[in-house]
């Protein structure tokens, strides 16, 4: 009996009903709390092994700091004159300024790093004024978007995961392309127009494509294997995610949106035609 | 192992609430704690279904200690936490507290190592089960591997969650001698 429950269940789960959604929501924001609770020993041996790792390494880390930053410092003049060089072209060609955007920090309460899905629950949802499809940023760059949310958790389907399609910009190249999750620790590139043009270390940015996500934020870098794949090593490292930001953006305002509708897809226009 | 599964199953008796409670809440507990945001454990190890060992110990000693409505409802609770379609973890948990519930006198009858081996073909069963409807609904099968080393992980801690279950179990039984 149980058997013929959980394939009806699944079956049903296929017609896409939201009733689905909305009990997994649930049962999440309930027992969020609990998980957290019964984790936090856990976490804790996870913190001292993490601290007693950095402590060993203290000295190859700090070495290598001091080189990085001789170098940054070195750049930050360059990077100064080209901001100001940017500004003033922007000013001369009247571009439209990017939307500025707020944001959310969350704490990662549950990692449901599973083997089959790489999704994460962070503490903020409608409470906080989290919406699915918001993109999410870890430390290092983006990590992925908000696929449900509840009165006070989300959750995040990581850009790993294998439901998972970013529209990506590579640099300098400049070539669009799909990052797409397989479960692994290192997403594939899909619809590449030049994959031979692709070069080591290309760094992989959003592209804003969609709307849901600000172009320009880091996701990592190309890395060519042995036998030709492409793949991203990613620039947040999954394995250490403890707060997040969930990017508040909206491409286009939506009071715009709704100006910009054409005529055809305006309510009034449809009711103009009824009546002729 | 020097008290094994033959020695619970030969000393079984009626399960009690109390019984049946703890078990459960052992199962629970083996759910939960898989979902602590570590992402890989201690930064090495992807996290080994604990929840699996639990249900193959208990449902080979005693199948009434977790009852299948039970089974059902943890990998449901499973399903709804990790993301994966609802009903499919339920249908694997609860396919292997079937299998393994109906051997239970035969699985217990042979030695530790026999189990061992039953549980590494049953265990992965329901991996492959749970990857194969993951995959379908992405409409693409992500690599072996990922499922591989989980999968390796949980058989290797099998050894050392079984002891911790059959101590519990053996508290469990002299607990309810006491009382009778």
């Amino acid at each position: 009996m149980f058997i013929v429950l959980a394939l009806s269940l699944l079956l049903f789960a296929r017609t896409g009903s939201t009733l689905v959604t909305q009990m997994r929501q649930i049962v999440t924001d309930v027992s969020v709390p609990v998980i957290f609770i019964l984790t936090r020993p856990v976490v804790l041996v996870q913190f001292f092994f993490d601290e007693a790792k950095d402590y060993i390494s203290l000295i190859g880390t700090n070495e290598k700091l001091r080189g990085e930053n001789i170098r940054l410092r070195s750049q930050q003049d360059e990077i100064d004159y080209l901001k100001t060089l940017i500004r003033d072209y922007e000013a001369l060609l009247q571009v439209q300024p990017a939307q500025a955007y707020e944001f959310a920090t969350a704490r990662v309460l549950v990692d449901t790093g599973g083997p089959f899905v790489r999704t994460i629950i962070i503490n903020a949802g409608l409470n906080s004024g989290i919406e699915s499809g918001q993109a999410v940023i870890g430390a290092q760059g983006l990590i992925g978007r908000v696929v449900s949310v509840g009165e006070f958790s989300a959750r995040v389907l990581l850009i790993t995961d294998l439901n998972s399609r970013i529209p990506i910009r590579i640099e300098p190249e400049g070539q669009n392309a799909i990052l797409a999750g397989n479960n692994t620790n290192f997403p594939q590139l899909e619809f590449i127009a030049d994959e031979i043009a692709l070069t080591n270390g290309a760094r992989i940015v959003a592209s804003g494509h969609g709307g849901q996500i600000p172009p320009g934020i880091i996701i990592g870098h190309v890395l060519k294997r042995r036998n030709q794949s492409v793949v991203i090593v990613p620039r947040e490292n999954f394995a250490n995610l403890n707060f997040v930001r969930v990017l508040k953006y909206k491409a286009i305002p939506s009071s715009l949106l709704s100006r910009q509708l054409p005529n055809v897809l305006t309510p009034d226009a449809g009711d103009k035609q009824v009546a002729e | 192992m020097a008290i094994g599964f033959r020695y619970f199953f030969q000393r079984r008796r009626e399960s009690t609430i109390f019984a049946r409670i703890v078990p459960a809440i052992i199962a629970i507990i083996c759910l939960f704690v898989a979902k602590a945001p570590m992402g890989l454990l201690f930064g090495v190890v992807p996290v080994p279904s604990l929840l699996m060992i639990a249900i193959f110990f208990w449902a080979v000693i005693d199948d009434g200690r977790l009852p299948i409505s039970f089974i059902f409802c943890l990998g449901l609770l499973e399903d709804f936490l990790s993301g994966t379609p609802a009903g499919l973890w339920a249908l694997a948990l609860t396919l292997l507290h079937i299998y393994v519930s109906t051997q239970g006198s035969t699985l217990a009858a042979r030695s530790f190592t026999t189990n061992w081996i039953s549980f590494s073909i049953l265990s992965f069963g329901a991996y492959l089960i749970v990857y194969t409807g993951v995959s379908l609904q992405a409409g693409h099968f992500p690599p072996i591997a990922v499922i591989l080393v989980p999968y390796i992980f949980t058989l290797i801690i099998f050894p050392l969650m079984t002891r911790f279950f059959g101590f519990l179990e053996y508290r469990l039984n002299r607990m309810q001698v006491s009382n009778i």
